[in-house]
């Protein structure tokens, strides 16, 4: 979590393919991001890799690990359990609110002309027709 | 370094208990700790990690497969020494740059903005970047795992 934190801000600043993002289609889990955004996204899935390699590197000894296993199980179902909860408060809001019709236009101009000044016009009158 | 582990150990008070069996991660270093053999496991588990990582994301989006994708990376450790620690995440962390940035990236420099394959290979380069932070982890994970009877092997007088 911190590496990818430090990574979308130096040197260059490339926020690329968080892990937390990989589950932004889960939307039970991805509800802990209203607390520490894509991060505790990712701090959730690493959470789980590290109690399993731990218990892969603890081997017959596993049993030492039960306090940590059980912290661990803690923390997932009590991510699972907010995203429950929040999932189901935000569809119920979702259900009650009033609707309206938007649009979107992508009017899908070359890269070369987008930045030419020549076509400016062109391409405002091209956007307007759309 | 098995030696070198068991010495340790026992000025811990711990050898009875990493040579009775304790898989801890005293054993995960001294059964890896030679050289060239330590570093193709790291490797294979950079490529596996990085390729986990990108298997994630879309063309593919196995999101499942995010709960385990550090894994590999958190099996690389403990690693024998800072270095090696260092080297071996940054490895995962430049391999999982290139394979996530890599195949949309070329393309669209090449299509969208005319670059020749040089100046492709380049942007590429530089792309590796991104893995500079992840050989932090390497040393933050190696530097702060706990001197634990089980890790005796790995305290700081015999780190490398």
């Amino acid at each position: 979590m911190s590496v990818e934190y430090l990574r979308a801000h130096v040197p260059f600043g490339t926020p690329w393919a968080l892990l937390g993002l990989a589950l932004a289609e889960a939307p039970t889990v991805a509800q802990i991001a209203d607390v520490g955004g894509a991060y505790a996204i990712s701090f959730t899935l690493v959470l789980a890799s590290a109690a399993l390699a731990e218990t892969i590197a603890a081997g017959a000894a596993w049993q030492r690990l039960v306090p940590a296993l059980t912290a661990t199980a803690t923390i997932l179902g009590l991510v699972l359990g907010y995203g429950t909860f929040r999932y189901a408060a935000i569809r119920a809001a979702v259900a009650k609110a009033p609707t309206t019709r938007v649009a979107l236009v992508h009017p899908e101009i070359p890269n070369a002309e987008r930045l030419n000044p020549r076509q400016a016009v062109k391409l405002f009158e091209q956007n307007l027709t759309l | 370094m098995r030696v070198q582990a068991k010495a340790m150990a026992a000025t811990s008070g711990s050898a009875r208990r990493i040579e009775s069996g304790g898989r801890g991660r005293a054993d995960r270093v001294s059964s890896t700790a030679s050289g060239p053999a330590w570093f193709m496991r790291a490797a294979i588990l950079a490529g596996l990690g990085a390729a986990f990582h990108v298997f994630v994301f879309p063309p593919f989006s196995w999101t499942w497969l995010a709960w385990v994708a550090p894994l590999p990376v958190l099996l690389m450790l403990p690693a024998p020494s800072a270095a090696k620690a260092v080297i071996a995440v940054w490895l995962f962390g430049t391999l999982w740059a290139l394979g996530v940035v890599a195949p949309w990236m070329t393309p669209a420099l090449q299509a969208l903005f005319g670059l020749s394959s040089l100046q492709t290979a380049g942007m590429l380069l530089l792309v590796c970047q991104c893995g500079l932070p992840f050989a932090l982890l390497g040393w933050v994970l190696h530097a702060g795992r706990p001197a634990t009877p089980s890790g005796a092997c790995c305290s700081r007088r015999q780190r490398g």
